[in-house]
């Protein structure tokens, strides 16, 4: 079976010199990994695991140190132009930096058909729609400089997409986008993927789109892959996980709610506290969590919190991912 | 448009046909329309090139044929040879220089990595950026 994208022990080391001595840091250490056609493919990790590097190794704008990998059948190192004709690449993290600021959406979207040999007629068309989509047609004789954050990251995915490439790697697709725009992006994205069988490498810090979207998902660390499965199968690996999940209203000390939280024998830690003004939710690992709702419940109501729900929690890949990272790490 | 016309849209590839010449005219149109949109630097570049005209004829009268036999080059205009040597030398720095702080630019604003991920060459690339630098000192050396 021929991948989208396979690699065979891929590296990059960077070296640098700090206070005169030599510093060797392996980005990408040895990663082997393979993504079926038409997959949607999610990477994982935490800030300096490697995945944006990974990313531009595998869009040939750098070059590895060893190993090497296949995209799209062509190898990145020898075959680098036949590569960049099927890619799509997409970096959030720029913040539209790397558009031309002194041109219009317009222009931009022209110049970058003309250097991915786009028929004019069809780029024309493609850039009148993708405007339009991105809701930037009012707005498309501006200049960039003047655009929105998030109409700059809209302007870079409408690039992306341009020329149609079969793979996609998209590297923080919804950074900087409103909820809406999000939204629109990642239903985009997933109709790009079953419809159109694109394969799309997706890169986020948002574990919710990751969940949502992503088929498989690669956990990344220090360089390397420490998890590579379906989030059924991550999820699995947390099945030994109690969470019970807590909302209470009203003005609360949350610090004082806390400490009496922890202090219970049936709680492990309070794994994330959401506060939206109206409401506090919380998520409090646990040994057993149908012997801690009650115990909770008491404490609060001993507290004198209003809890207005109070249930069983699901892991959540942000679970898995703390999870896999921590026991890494340790 | 909704998602369902953005996929109709892509539903069915058109081919793609590469083309130097459309790449070069690519690179050359985004950069001398980015050099368009910045007046100051289109008024200094004016300014720079009348004044280096003005300079090379403002030398150029003091140094006529009489002068160069007095000084005992005898028929021979070496000093004007000079003057056209110096100026040419400055044209193709400018137009050097030119390619080079473009180049330093991409890098430095991000531009150049998703240049690098699309079809065009180096050498169409540099070719496109070139013709830009040339274009602009082409004023000065049509001035002298």
């Amino acid at each position: 079976m021929e991948y989208a994208v396979e690699t065979f022990d891929l590296t990059k080391i960077f070296e640098s010199k700090e206070d005169g001595a030599k510093r060797i840091v392996r980005a990408v250490d040895h990663v082997n990994i393979r993504v079926k056609r038409g997959e949607f493919f999610g990477l994982l990790g935490p800030n300096g695991a490697g995945k944006t590097t990974l990313i531009k190794m595998l869009c040939t704008i750098i070059l590895p140190t060893e190993g090497t990998a296949k995209v799209n059948g062509y190898d990145i190192i020898k075959e680098p132009v036949k590569v960049r004709s099927c890619i799509g690449w997409f970096h959030g993290e720029t913040g539209g930096r790397s558009l031309y600021w002194r041109l219009n959406a317009e222009d931009n979207l022209r110049f970058y058909a003309y250097l991915q040999n786009v028929p004019k007629d069809v780029a024309e068309r493609r850039i009148k729609a993708l405007l339009e989509f991105f809701e930037l047609t009012k707005d498309k004789k501006k200049l960039v400089k003047d655009y929105s954050t998030g109409m700059k990251v809209r302007v870079m995915l409408a690039r992306a997409l341009l020329h149609n490439p079969p793979i996609l790697f998209m590297d923080e697709p919804t950074i900087g986008l409103d909820t809406i725009s999000a939204v629109e992006t990642r239903r985009l994205l997933k109709a790009l993927n079953a419809e159109l069988g694109k394969t799309i490498i997706f890169r986020s810090h948002n574990m919710f789109e990751v969940e949502q979207l992503c088929e498989r998902i690669a956990i990344m660390r220090e360089g390397r892959v420490i998890a590579d499965a379906p989030p059924s199968v991550l999820r699995e690996m947390l099945r030994d996980v109690h969470a019970v999940e807590v909302e209470i209203k009203g003005d609360n000390n949350l610090s004082e709610i806390t400490r009496a939280l922890s202090i219970l024998p049936i709680v492990k830690r309070i794994v994330e506290t959401k506060n939206d003004s109206l409401t506090i939710t919380m998520r409090i690992q646990v040994d057993d969590e149908y012997e801690a709702i009650p115990v909770i419940a008491s404490k609060f109501h001993s507290l004198g919190v209003k809890v207005s729900a109070i249930r069983r929690s699901e892991p959540t890949l942000e679970d898995i991912f703390v999870k896999l990272t921590r026991e890494e790490a340790a | 448009m909704k998602v369902e016309d953005i996929i109709g849209l892509f539903r069915g590839d058109e081919p793609r046909v590469s083309s130097e010449t459309r790449h070069v005219w690519a690179v050359f149109w985004a950069n001398f329309k980015i050099f368009l949109s910045y007046r100051t630097w289109v008024i200094m570049e004016t300014i720079s090139t009348i004044a280096s005209v003005a300079m090379y004829s403002f030398m150029g009268l003091q140094v006529d044929a009489k002068r160069v036999t007095l000084a005992g080059y005898g028929e021979v205009d070496w000093i004007s040879f000079a003057l056209v040597g110096v100026a040419t030398a400055n044209y193709l720095w400018m137009c050097i220089s030119r390619l080079s702080h473009s180049l330093q630019h991409e890098i430095r604003e991000g531009t150049l990595e998703p240049i690098i991920t699309s079809q065009i060459s180096m050498r169409s690339y540099i070719i496109g950026q070139s013709i830009r630098g040339f274009l602009v000192s082409g004023y000065f050396m049509l001035g002298f």
